[in-house]
Protein backbone atom coordinates (compact mmCIF):
# COMPACT_ATOMS: atom_id res chain seq x y z
CA UNK A 1 0.00 0.00 0.00
CA UNK A 2 1.46 3.23 -0.91
CA UNK A 3 2.39 5.74 1.88
CA UNK A 4 0.20 8.73 1.30
CA UNK A 5 2.62 11.77 1.54
CA UNK A 6 -0.09 14.72 2.31
CA UNK A 7 2.62 17.39 1.54
CA UNK A 8 2.71 16.77 -1.91
CA UNK A 9 -0.76 16.04 -2.60
CA UNK A 10 -1.98 18.77 -4.65
CA UNK A 11 -4.62 21.18 -4.20
CA UNK A 12 -7.59 19.59 -6.05
CA UNK A 13 -7.47 16.60 -4.60
CA UNK A 14 -7.65 18.24 -1.19
CA UNK A 15 -10.77 20.35 -2.68
CA UNK A 16 -12.80 16.82 -3.80
CA UNK A 17 -11.70 15.10 -0.36
CA UNK A 18 -13.01 18.19 1.48
CA UNK A 19 -16.00 18.56 -0.14
CA UNK A 20 -17.09 14.86 -0.04
CA UNK A 21 -16.45 15.14 3.77
CA UNK A 22 -18.53 17.91 4.10
CA UNK A 23 -21.29 16.58 2.08
CA UNK A 24 -21.48 13.06 3.93
CA UNK A 25 -21.86 15.77 7.16
CA UNK A 26 -24.34 17.39 5.68
CA UNK A 27 -26.29 14.26 4.76
CA UNK A 28 -26.11 12.71 7.60
CA UNK A 29 -27.16 15.54 9.76
CA UNK A 30 -29.50 16.57 7.42
CA UNK A 31 -32.29 16.82 10.18
CA UNK A 32 -30.29 19.25 12.21
CA UNK A 33 -29.97 21.56 9.39
CA UNK A 34 -32.75 21.66 7.79
CA UNK A 35 -34.80 25.09 8.19
CA UNK A 36 -37.93 23.20 6.89
CA UNK A 37 -39.83 20.33 6.87
CA UNK A 38 -38.90 19.30 3.34
CA UNK A 39 -42.23 17.72 2.29
CA UNK A 40 -44.11 20.32 3.53
CA UNK A 41 -46.30 21.86 1.41
CA UNK A 42 -47.65 25.43 2.13
CA UNK A 43 -49.17 26.65 -1.50
CA UNK A 44 -49.20 30.23 0.26
CA UNK A 45 -45.66 30.80 -0.27
CA UNK A 46 -45.19 29.20 -3.64
CA UNK A 47 -41.86 30.18 -5.60
CA UNK A 48 -40.06 32.78 -3.17
CA UNK A 49 -37.08 33.67 -4.16
CA UNK A 50 -34.16 33.20 -1.86
CA UNK A 51 -34.40 35.31 1.62
CA UNK A 52 -33.55 35.00 5.12
CA UNK A 53 -36.40 32.54 5.75
CA UNK A 54 -36.63 30.27 2.75
CA UNK A 55 -32.82 30.53 2.32
CA UNK A 56 -32.95 29.10 -1.66
CA UNK A 57 -36.40 29.83 -2.15
CA UNK A 58 -39.56 27.63 -2.74
CA UNK A 59 -40.65 25.58 -5.24
CA UNK A 60 -44.58 25.74 -6.63
CA UNK A 61 -45.48 23.76 -4.41
CA UNK A 62 -43.82 26.05 -1.60
CA UNK A 63 -41.71 23.18 0.06
CA UNK A 64 -38.41 24.98 1.29
CA UNK A 65 -35.35 24.20 -1.10
CA UNK A 66 -33.09 24.44 0.97
CA UNK A 67 -34.31 22.02 3.44
CA UNK A 68 -34.82 19.42 0.25
CA UNK A 69 -31.38 19.98 -0.93
CA UNK A 70 -30.11 18.84 2.21
CA UNK A 71 -32.52 15.70 1.94
CA UNK A 72 -31.80 15.60 -1.47
CA UNK A 73 -28.14 15.03 -0.48
CA UNK A 74 -29.01 11.91 1.54
CA UNK A 75 -31.03 10.07 -1.25
CA UNK A 76 -28.14 11.26 -4.42
CA UNK A 77 -24.73 10.00 -2.08
CA UNK A 78 -26.70 7.05 -0.96
CA UNK A 79 -27.33 6.13 -4.63
CA UNK A 80 -24.06 6.93 -5.33
CA UNK A 81 -22.49 4.57 -3.39
CA UNK A 82 -24.96 2.05 -2.70
CA UNK A 83 -24.98 1.50 -6.89
CA UNK A 84 -20.96 1.39 -6.75
CA UNK A 85 -21.20 -0.62 -4.07
CA UNK A 86 -23.06 -3.55 -6.07
CA UNK A 87 -20.70 -2.80 -8.75
CA UNK A 88 -17.64 -3.53 -7.53
CA UNK A 89 -18.91 -6.42 -5.55
CA UNK A 90 -20.09 -8.17 -9.06
CA UNK A 91 -17.07 -6.49 -11.08
CA UNK A 92 -14.27 -7.68 -8.34
CA UNK A 93 -15.75 -11.16 -7.80
CA UNK A 94 -16.04 -11.72 -11.41
CA UNK A 95 -12.83 -9.87 -12.57
CA UNK A 96 -10.67 -12.27 -9.93
CA UNK A 97 -12.16 -15.54 -11.15
CA UNK A 98 -11.79 -14.52 -14.43
CA UNK A 99 -8.52 -13.45 -14.41
CA UNK A 100 -7.31 -16.52 -12.09
CA UNK A 101 -8.75 -19.59 -13.68
CA UNK A 102 -7.97 -18.35 -17.21
CA UNK A 103 -9.15 -20.25 -20.28
CA UNK A 104 -12.91 -21.27 -20.89
CA UNK A 105 -14.06 -19.51 -17.66
CA UNK A 106 -12.23 -16.44 -18.67
CA UNK A 107 -13.68 -16.04 -22.06
CA UNK A 108 -17.28 -16.71 -21.17
CA UNK A 109 -17.28 -14.02 -18.67
CA UNK A 110 -15.16 -11.34 -21.15
CA UNK A 111 -17.67 -12.09 -23.55
CA UNK A 112 -20.79 -11.55 -20.62
CA UNK A 113 -19.15 -8.25 -20.50
CA UNK A 114 -18.96 -7.64 -24.32
CA UNK A 115 -22.08 -8.28 -24.64
CA UNK A 116 -23.35 -6.10 -21.79
CA UNK A 117 -20.78 -3.29 -23.16
CA UNK A 118 -23.35 -3.40 -26.01
CA UNK A 119 -26.37 -2.32 -24.20
CA UNK A 120 -27.05 1.12 -24.48
CA UNK A 121 -27.08 1.71 -20.93
CA UNK A 122 -28.84 4.51 -20.33
CA UNK A 123 -32.13 3.29 -22.33
CA UNK A 124 -31.40 -0.64 -20.73
CA UNK A 125 -31.91 1.30 -17.31
CA UNK A 126 -35.02 3.03 -18.63
CA UNK A 127 -36.36 -0.12 -19.52
CA UNK A 128 -35.18 -2.23 -16.33
CA UNK A 129 -36.82 0.53 -14.33
CA UNK A 130 -40.56 0.67 -15.99
CA UNK A 131 -40.25 -3.14 -15.64
CA UNK A 132 -39.35 -3.67 -11.95
CA UNK A 133 -40.31 -0.06 -10.01
CA UNK A 134 -38.73 3.21 -8.64
CA UNK A 135 -37.87 2.25 -4.96
CA UNK A 136 -34.76 3.35 -3.89
CA UNK A 137 -33.24 0.07 -3.51
CA UNK A 138 -34.00 -0.98 -7.12
CA UNK A 139 -32.91 2.06 -8.56
CA UNK A 140 -29.32 1.39 -6.47
CA UNK A 141 -29.56 -2.09 -7.59
CA UNK A 142 -30.13 -1.20 -11.32
CA UNK A 143 -27.50 1.38 -11.89
CA UNK A 144 -25.25 -1.22 -9.72
CA UNK A 145 -25.73 -4.23 -12.66
CA UNK A 146 -25.39 -2.48 -15.08
CA UNK A 147 -22.02 -0.80 -13.96
CA UNK A 148 -19.90 -3.77 -13.48
CA UNK A 149 -18.21 -4.27 -16.80
CA UNK A 150 -15.61 -1.88 -16.31
CA UNK A 151 -14.43 -3.28 -12.64
CA UNK A 152 -14.54 -6.33 -14.12
CA UNK A 153 -12.17 -5.71 -16.81
CA UNK A 154 -9.66 -3.72 -14.54
CA UNK A 155 -9.38 -6.43 -11.78
CA UNK A 156 -8.91 -8.94 -14.63
CA UNK A 157 -6.30 -7.34 -15.92
CA UNK A 158 -4.74 -6.70 -12.24
CA UNK A 159 -4.86 -10.13 -11.15
CA UNK A 160 -3.04 -11.29 -14.88
CA UNK A 161 -0.24 -9.33 -14.31
CA UNK A 162 -0.15 -10.56 -9.94
CA UNK A 163 -0.25 -13.77 -10.96
CA UNK A 164 2.84 -14.13 -12.83
CA UNK A 165 4.74 -12.37 -9.29
CA UNK A 166 6.64 -15.04 -7.25
CA UNK A 167 4.56 -13.86 -4.23
CA UNK A 168 1.32 -15.01 -5.42
CA UNK A 169 3.14 -18.68 -7.18
CA UNK A 170 4.60 -18.73 -3.63
CA UNK A 171 1.33 -18.58 -1.58
CA UNK A 172 0.24 -21.96 -4.37
CA UNK A 173 3.11 -23.52 -3.42
CA UNK A 174 2.59 -23.20 0.13
CA UNK A 175 -0.43 -24.94 -0.47
CA UNK A 176 -3.29 -22.09 0.05
CA UNK A 177 -6.66 -22.99 -2.21
CA UNK A 178 -7.24 -20.25 -4.76
CA UNK A 179 -10.15 -18.70 -3.06
CA UNK A 180 -7.75 -17.37 -0.08
CA UNK A 181 -5.20 -16.97 -2.57
CA UNK A 182 -8.12 -14.87 -4.65
CA UNK A 183 -9.28 -12.73 -1.08
CA UNK A 184 -5.47 -12.43 0.97
CA UNK A 185 -2.73 -12.00 -1.48
CA UNK A 186 -4.36 -10.81 -4.74
CA UNK A 187 -7.21 -8.66 -3.91
CA UNK A 188 -5.48 -6.43 -1.72
CA UNK A 189 -2.47 -5.80 -4.15
CA UNK A 190 -5.47 -5.20 -6.91
CA UNK A 191 -6.86 -2.61 -4.62
CA UNK A 192 -5.49 0.68 -6.13
CA UNK A 193 -6.74 0.52 -9.68
CA UNK A 194 -10.47 -0.56 -7.77
CA UNK A 195 -10.50 2.37 -5.11
CA UNK A 196 -10.13 5.27 -8.53
CA UNK A 197 -12.61 3.68 -10.50
CA UNK A 198 -14.90 3.47 -7.11
CA UNK A 199 -14.51 7.20 -6.10
CA UNK A 200 -15.49 7.97 -10.17
CA UNK A 201 -17.99 6.35 -10.26
CA UNK A 202 -19.92 7.51 -7.47
CA UNK A 203 -19.63 10.75 -9.52
CA UNK A 204 -20.80 9.13 -12.57
CA UNK A 205 -23.83 7.41 -10.68
CA UNK A 206 -25.00 10.19 -9.26
CA UNK A 207 -25.30 12.08 -12.41
CA UNK A 208 -27.00 8.62 -13.57
CA UNK A 209 -29.58 8.83 -10.77
CA UNK A 210 -30.32 12.79 -11.45
CA UNK A 211 -30.70 11.68 -15.71
CA UNK A 212 -33.14 9.25 -14.30
CA UNK A 213 -34.71 11.23 -11.78
CA UNK A 214 -35.37 13.93 -14.28
CA UNK A 215 -37.20 12.15 -16.94
CA UNK A 216 -39.46 10.50 -14.06
CA UNK A 217 -37.87 7.77 -13.97
CA UNK A 218 -35.87 7.81 -11.10
CA UNK A 219 -36.36 7.64 -7.17
CA UNK A 220 -40.03 8.54 -6.65
CA UNK A 221 -41.50 11.90 -5.51
CA UNK A 222 -42.03 13.44 -3.44
CA UNK A 223 -38.71 11.97 -2.15
CA UNK A 224 -35.93 15.09 -3.14
CA UNK A 225 -33.60 13.25 -5.03
CA UNK A 226 -31.33 15.74 -6.58
CA UNK A 227 -32.63 14.63 -10.16
CA UNK A 228 -36.29 15.39 -8.54
CA UNK A 229 -35.22 18.61 -7.69
CA UNK A 230 -34.42 19.56 -10.96
CA UNK A 231 -37.86 18.03 -12.89
CA UNK A 232 -39.72 19.96 -10.24
CA UNK A 233 -38.38 23.26 -11.61
CA UNK A 234 -38.81 22.31 -15.03
CA UNK A 235 -42.32 23.98 -15.57
CA UNK A 236 -40.96 26.81 -13.64
CA UNK A 237 -37.49 27.27 -15.28
CA UNK A 238 -38.59 30.81 -16.75
CA UNK A 239 -39.75 32.89 -13.46
CA UNK A 240 -37.69 30.50 -10.79
CA UNK A 241 -34.03 30.59 -11.47
CA UNK A 242 -33.23 29.68 -8.04
CA UNK A 243 -35.10 26.25 -8.53
CA UNK A 244 -32.83 24.84 -11.00
CA UNK A 245 -29.41 27.05 -10.51
CA UNK A 246 -29.00 25.25 -6.86
CA UNK A 247 -29.96 21.86 -7.70
CA UNK A 248 -28.22 21.86 -10.73
CA UNK A 249 -24.80 23.07 -8.33
CA UNK A 250 -25.20 20.74 -5.97
CA UNK A 251 -25.05 17.74 -8.69
CA UNK A 252 -21.91 19.61 -10.43
CA UNK A 253 -19.83 20.35 -7.24
CA UNK A 254 -20.12 16.61 -6.14
CA UNK A 255 -20.02 15.06 -9.37
CA UNK A 256 -16.69 17.03 -10.12
CA UNK A 257 -15.04 16.49 -6.15
CA UNK A 258 -15.65 12.82 -6.85
CA UNK A 259 -13.64 12.74 -10.14
CA UNK A 260 -10.99 15.53 -8.50
CA UNK A 261 -10.92 12.61 -5.98
CA UNK A 262 -10.51 10.22 -8.18
CA UNK A 263 -8.49 11.42 -10.96
CA UNK A 264 -6.14 12.68 -7.85
CA UNK A 265 -5.70 9.34 -6.49
CA UNK A 266 -5.23 7.63 -9.76
CA UNK A 267 -2.23 10.02 -10.39
CA UNK A 268 -1.14 9.08 -6.93
CA UNK A 269 -0.96 5.31 -6.81
CA UNK A 270 0.14 5.31 -10.91
CA UNK A 271 3.35 7.67 -9.47
CA UNK A 272 4.52 4.50 -7.03
CA UNK B 1 12.48 -44.18 1.47
CA UNK B 2 10.49 -41.46 2.10
CA UNK B 3 10.39 -40.55 -1.50
CA UNK B 4 10.40 -42.46 -4.96
CA UNK B 5 10.25 -41.03 -8.43
CA UNK B 6 9.69 -43.80 -10.60
CA UNK B 7 9.43 -43.08 -14.43
CA UNK B 8 7.96 -39.41 -14.02
CA UNK B 9 7.37 -38.11 -17.33
CA UNK B 10 6.39 -34.44 -17.77
CA UNK B 11 5.32 -32.57 -21.22
CA UNK B 12 5.00 -29.51 -22.65
CA UNK B 13 2.96 -28.44 -25.20
CA UNK B 14 3.35 -25.27 -27.21
CA UNK B 15 2.20 -24.37 -30.31
CA UNK B 16 1.93 -28.50 -31.80
CA UNK B 17 5.20 -29.19 -30.11
CA UNK B 18 5.48 -31.75 -27.78
CA UNK B 19 8.64 -31.05 -25.35
CA UNK B 20 9.79 -33.61 -22.04
CA UNK B 21 10.73 -31.27 -19.58
CA UNK B 22 11.07 -34.65 -17.90
CA UNK B 23 11.30 -37.57 -18.93
CA UNK B 24 11.77 -40.86 -17.12
CA UNK B 25 13.38 -39.83 -14.47
CA UNK B 26 13.82 -42.11 -11.18
CA UNK B 27 15.10 -40.55 -7.72
CA UNK B 28 14.96 -41.64 -4.48
CA UNK B 29 15.81 -39.56 -0.98
CA UNK B 30 15.66 -40.82 1.92
CA UNK B 31 14.69 -39.78 5.36
CA UNK B 32 17.04 -36.94 6.48
CA UNK B 33 18.91 -37.45 3.06
CA UNK B 34 20.19 -34.16 0.89
CA UNK B 35 20.40 -35.04 -2.45
CA UNK B 36 21.62 -32.29 -4.93
CA UNK B 37 19.93 -32.15 -8.53
CA UNK B 38 22.16 -30.56 -11.25
CA UNK B 39 21.90 -29.33 -14.53
CA UNK B 40 21.92 -26.29 -16.82
CA UNK B 41 18.96 -24.08 -17.47
CA UNK B 42 16.28 -25.82 -18.89
CA UNK B 43 16.95 -29.39 -18.21
CA UNK B 44 14.24 -29.63 -16.08
CA UNK B 45 15.25 -29.61 -12.62
CA UNK B 46 13.14 -27.16 -11.50
CA UNK B 47 9.77 -29.09 -13.42
CA UNK B 48 10.80 -32.16 -11.79
CA UNK B 49 10.25 -30.62 -8.21
CA UNK B 50 7.17 -29.23 -8.86
CA UNK B 51 5.67 -31.71 -10.72
CA UNK B 52 6.10 -33.84 -7.06
CA UNK B 53 3.61 -31.78 -5.80
CA UNK B 54 1.99 -31.53 -9.16
CA UNK B 55 2.28 -27.88 -9.31
CA UNK B 56 3.41 -27.65 -13.30
CA UNK B 57 0.98 -26.04 -14.73
CA UNK B 58 -1.60 -27.97 -16.79
CA UNK B 59 -1.86 -27.38 -19.14
CA UNK B 60 0.79 -26.68 -20.64
CA UNK B 61 2.31 -29.06 -19.11
CA UNK B 62 0.82 -32.77 -18.50
CA UNK B 63 2.08 -35.52 -16.49
CA UNK B 64 2.53 -38.45 -19.25
CA UNK B 65 3.17 -41.37 -16.41
CA UNK B 66 5.00 -42.61 -13.34
CA UNK B 67 4.70 -42.47 -9.68
CA UNK B 68 5.43 -40.14 -6.69
CA UNK B 69 5.61 -42.54 -3.75
CA UNK B 70 5.68 -39.99 -0.49
CA UNK B 71 5.10 -41.55 2.68
CA UNK B 72 3.55 -44.53 1.38
CA UNK B 73 1.47 -42.66 -1.14
CA UNK B 74 1.57 -41.85 -4.50
CA UNK B 75 1.23 -38.21 -5.01
CA UNK B 76 0.39 -38.07 -8.28
CA UNK B 77 -3.19 -40.21 -7.71
CA UNK B 78 -4.49 -38.30 -4.37
CA UNK B 79 -6.92 -36.38 -4.96
CA UNK B 80 -6.18 -32.48 -5.16
CA UNK B 81 -7.63 -30.96 -1.99
CA UNK B 82 -5.33 -33.55 -0.41
CA UNK B 83 -2.70 -31.76 -2.50
CA UNK B 84 -3.15 -28.60 -0.19
CA UNK B 85 -2.46 -30.43 2.59
CA UNK B 86 1.08 -31.79 1.17
CA UNK B 87 2.33 -29.09 -0.25
CA UNK B 88 3.82 -26.50 1.96
CA UNK B 89 2.71 -28.79 4.80
CA UNK B 90 4.70 -31.97 4.78
CA UNK B 91 7.14 -31.18 1.12
CA UNK B 92 7.80 -27.14 1.61
CA UNK B 93 9.35 -24.96 -0.57
CA UNK B 94 12.15 -22.44 -0.85
CA UNK B 95 12.79 -20.47 -3.98
CA UNK B 96 15.04 -18.44 -5.91
CA UNK B 97 13.54 -15.06 -5.60
CA UNK B 98 13.68 -14.00 -2.32
CA UNK B 99 12.63 -10.53 -3.18
CA UNK B 100 9.88 -10.69 -4.85
CA UNK B 101 8.50 -14.13 -3.04
CA UNK B 102 6.71 -12.15 -0.31
CA UNK B 103 3.47 -10.73 -0.39
CA UNK B 104 4.52 -6.10 -0.61
CA UNK B 105 1.51 -5.52 1.23
CA UNK B 106 0.87 -7.64 4.28
CA UNK B 107 3.52 -7.97 7.06
CA UNK B 108 6.41 -10.51 7.69
CA UNK B 109 4.42 -11.60 11.09
CA UNK B 110 0.79 -11.77 9.31
CA UNK B 111 2.06 -14.11 6.29
CA UNK B 112 4.28 -16.36 8.67
CA UNK B 113 0.92 -16.50 11.16
CA UNK B 114 -1.30 -16.72 8.09
CA UNK B 115 1.36 -20.09 6.73
CA UNK B 116 1.36 -21.71 10.13
CA UNK B 117 -2.96 -21.18 10.38
CA UNK B 118 -3.22 -23.19 7.42
CA UNK B 119 -1.02 -25.93 8.22
CA UNK B 120 -1.15 -26.65 11.59
CA UNK B 121 -4.31 -26.30 14.28
CA UNK B 122 -2.66 -23.91 16.68
CA UNK B 123 -4.51 -21.32 17.84
CA UNK B 124 -3.67 -17.70 16.79
CA UNK B 125 -1.78 -16.57 20.08
CA UNK B 126 0.45 -19.56 19.80
CA UNK B 127 0.56 -19.08 16.03
CA UNK B 128 2.17 -15.69 16.87
CA UNK B 129 4.60 -16.94 19.41
CA UNK B 130 5.79 -19.96 17.08
CA UNK B 131 6.19 -16.98 14.58
CA UNK B 132 8.63 -15.13 16.51
CA UNK B 133 9.95 -18.44 17.11
CA UNK B 134 10.48 -19.55 13.69
CA UNK B 135 12.24 -16.39 13.16
CA UNK B 136 14.61 -16.38 15.80
CA UNK B 137 15.79 -19.97 14.47
CA UNK B 138 16.62 -19.30 10.76
CA UNK B 139 18.08 -16.32 12.49
CA UNK B 140 16.54 -12.67 12.31
CA UNK B 141 17.99 -10.61 15.18
CA UNK B 142 15.28 -9.31 16.78
CA UNK B 143 12.87 -11.49 15.60
CA UNK B 144 10.10 -9.72 17.76
CA UNK B 145 10.22 -6.19 15.73
CA UNK B 146 10.35 -8.21 12.50
CA UNK B 147 7.22 -9.19 12.96
CA UNK B 148 5.96 -6.21 12.03
CA UNK B 149 8.14 -5.34 9.05
CA UNK B 150 7.25 -4.98 5.19
CA UNK B 151 8.83 -7.24 3.07
CA UNK B 152 10.58 -4.03 1.61
CA UNK B 153 12.01 -3.27 4.50
CA UNK B 154 14.29 -6.52 5.21
CA UNK B 155 17.64 -7.18 2.85
CA UNK B 156 17.80 -10.18 0.40
CA UNK B 157 19.63 -12.16 3.13
CA UNK B 158 16.27 -11.32 5.45
CA UNK B 159 13.52 -12.33 3.25
CA UNK B 160 15.60 -15.57 2.12
CA UNK B 161 15.22 -16.40 5.86
CA UNK B 162 12.02 -15.32 5.95
CA UNK B 163 11.30 -17.78 3.05
CA UNK B 164 13.04 -20.61 4.83
CA UNK B 165 11.22 -19.96 8.11
CA UNK B 166 7.66 -20.30 6.58
CA UNK B 167 9.18 -23.46 4.30
CA UNK B 168 10.01 -25.14 8.23
CA UNK B 169 6.52 -23.56 9.48
CA UNK B 170 4.67 -26.93 9.17
CA UNK B 171 7.46 -29.27 10.05
CA UNK B 172 8.03 -30.58 6.62
CA UNK B 173 9.87 -34.13 5.74
CA UNK B 174 11.24 -32.70 2.38
CA UNK B 175 12.51 -29.29 1.86
CA UNK B 176 12.55 -28.44 -1.87
CA UNK B 177 15.25 -25.65 -2.29
CA UNK B 178 15.11 -24.60 -5.76
CA UNK B 179 17.98 -21.85 -6.49
CA UNK B 180 18.09 -20.98 -3.13
CA UNK B 181 21.66 -19.04 -2.73
CA UNK B 182 21.16 -17.73 -7.13
CA UNK B 183 19.87 -14.51 -6.19
CA UNK B 184 22.38 -13.54 -3.47
CA UNK B 185 25.90 -13.00 -3.10
CA UNK B 186 28.42 -14.97 -1.83
CA UNK B 187 28.78 -14.25 2.05
CA UNK B 188 24.80 -14.54 2.21
CA UNK B 189 25.20 -18.16 0.36
CA UNK B 190 27.33 -19.39 2.77
CA UNK B 191 24.99 -18.47 5.55
CA UNK B 192 22.21 -19.43 4.08
CA UNK B 193 24.01 -22.56 3.42
CA UNK B 194 25.37 -22.86 7.18
CA UNK B 195 21.40 -22.35 8.04
CA UNK B 196 19.77 -25.36 5.57
CA UNK B 197 22.91 -27.33 7.32
CA UNK B 198 21.39 -26.80 10.83
CA UNK B 199 17.91 -27.14 9.86
CA UNK B 200 18.56 -30.14 8.36
CA UNK B 201 20.11 -31.40 11.18
CA UNK B 202 17.85 -29.69 13.75
CA UNK B 203 14.68 -31.28 11.86
CA UNK B 204 16.14 -34.30 10.33
CA UNK B 205 14.55 -32.92 7.31
CA UNK B 206 15.34 -34.03 3.97
CA UNK B 207 16.63 -31.99 1.09
CA UNK B 208 16.36 -31.67 -2.44
CA UNK B 209 18.36 -29.37 -3.15
CA UNK B 210 17.90 -27.83 -7.31
CA UNK B 211 21.05 -25.47 -8.88
CA UNK B 212 23.17 -25.14 -11.93
CA UNK B 213 26.11 -24.53 -9.43
CA UNK B 214 27.59 -27.95 -8.63
CA UNK B 215 29.69 -25.39 -5.79
CA UNK B 216 26.66 -24.70 -4.01
CA UNK B 217 25.07 -28.31 -4.25
CA UNK B 218 28.24 -30.46 -3.43
CA UNK B 219 27.91 -27.87 0.30
CA UNK B 220 24.82 -29.64 1.09
CA UNK B 221 24.33 -32.86 -0.78
CA UNK B 222 25.15 -36.46 0.54
CA UNK B 223 24.28 -37.66 -3.34
CA UNK B 224 24.04 -36.01 -6.45
CA UNK B 225 21.79 -36.20 -9.62
CA UNK B 226 22.66 -34.68 -12.81
CA UNK B 227 19.96 -33.86 -15.37
CA UNK B 228 20.44 -33.09 -19.11
CA UNK B 229 17.43 -32.38 -21.50
CA UNK B 230 15.02 -34.02 -18.90
CA UNK B 231 16.54 -37.32 -18.26
CA UNK B 232 18.79 -38.18 -15.05
CA UNK B 233 22.76 -38.73 -16.86
CA UNK B 234 24.25 -39.80 -13.61
CA UNK B 235 23.28 -40.35 -9.91
CA UNK B 236 25.67 -41.05 -7.25
CA UNK B 237 27.27 -40.30 -3.72
CA UNK B 238 28.72 -36.68 -3.48
CA UNK B 239 32.56 -37.46 -3.72
CA UNK B 240 31.91 -40.28 -6.49
CA UNK B 241 30.24 -37.69 -8.71
CA UNK B 242 32.51 -35.06 -8.13
CA UNK B 243 35.82 -36.96 -8.67
CA UNK B 244 35.19 -39.82 -10.81
CA UNK B 245 32.67 -38.62 -13.18
CA UNK B 246 31.31 -41.86 -15.07
CA UNK B 247 29.04 -39.16 -17.65
CA UNK B 248 30.83 -36.76 -20.05
CA UNK B 249 28.12 -34.31 -19.51
CA UNK B 250 28.91 -34.64 -15.84
CA UNK B 251 32.60 -33.77 -16.97
CA UNK B 252 31.47 -30.78 -18.89
CA UNK B 253 30.01 -29.32 -15.78
CA UNK B 254 32.65 -29.69 -13.85
CA UNK B 255 35.23 -28.74 -15.77
CA UNK B 256 32.37 -25.14 -16.47
CA UNK B 257 33.31 -24.32 -12.91
CA UNK B 258 35.29 -21.79 -11.32
CA UNK B 259 38.49 -22.96 -9.50
CA UNK B 260 37.60 -21.50 -6.19
CA UNK B 261 40.60 -23.74 -4.77
CA UNK B 262 43.54 -22.25 -7.34
CA UNK B 263 42.39 -19.05 -7.10
CA UNK B 264 42.70 -19.25 -2.83
CA UNK B 265 46.30 -20.34 -3.58
CA UNK B 266 47.49 -17.25 -5.24
CA UNK B 267 45.49 -14.75 -3.00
Amino acid sequence: MPRINFAKQNLWVWIGATVIVSLTVVAVAAPLLATHDPDAIQLSEALLSPSAVHWLGTDSLGRDLYSRLLFGARISLLVGVGAVGVAILIGVALGLVAGWYGGFVDSLMMRAVDVMLCFPTFFLLLAIVAMVGQSVGNIILIIGLTGWMGVTRLVRAEVLSLKEREFIQAARVLGMRPTRIMWRHLLPNALSPIVVSTTLGIGSAILVESGLSFLGLGVQPPTPSWGNLLIDAKGTLGVAWWQTTFPGAAILITVLAFNLLGEGLRERFGRS
Amino acid sequence: MLLEIRRLTVEFQTAGEHVRAVDEVSLDIGQGEVVGLVGESGSGKTTLGLAITRLVPEPPARILQGEVQFDGEDLLRVPRHELYQVRGGRIAYVFQEPSTSLNPVMTVGRQLVEMIDLHTTSRKAAARTRAIELLGHVGIPAPEERMTSYPHELSGGMKQRVMIAMAIASRPRLLVADEPTTALDVTLERQIVALLKRLQQELRLSILVISHSIHLVKQLADRIAVMKEGRLVEQGSTGQVLTQPRHEYTQHLLAAQPKVAALEGTL
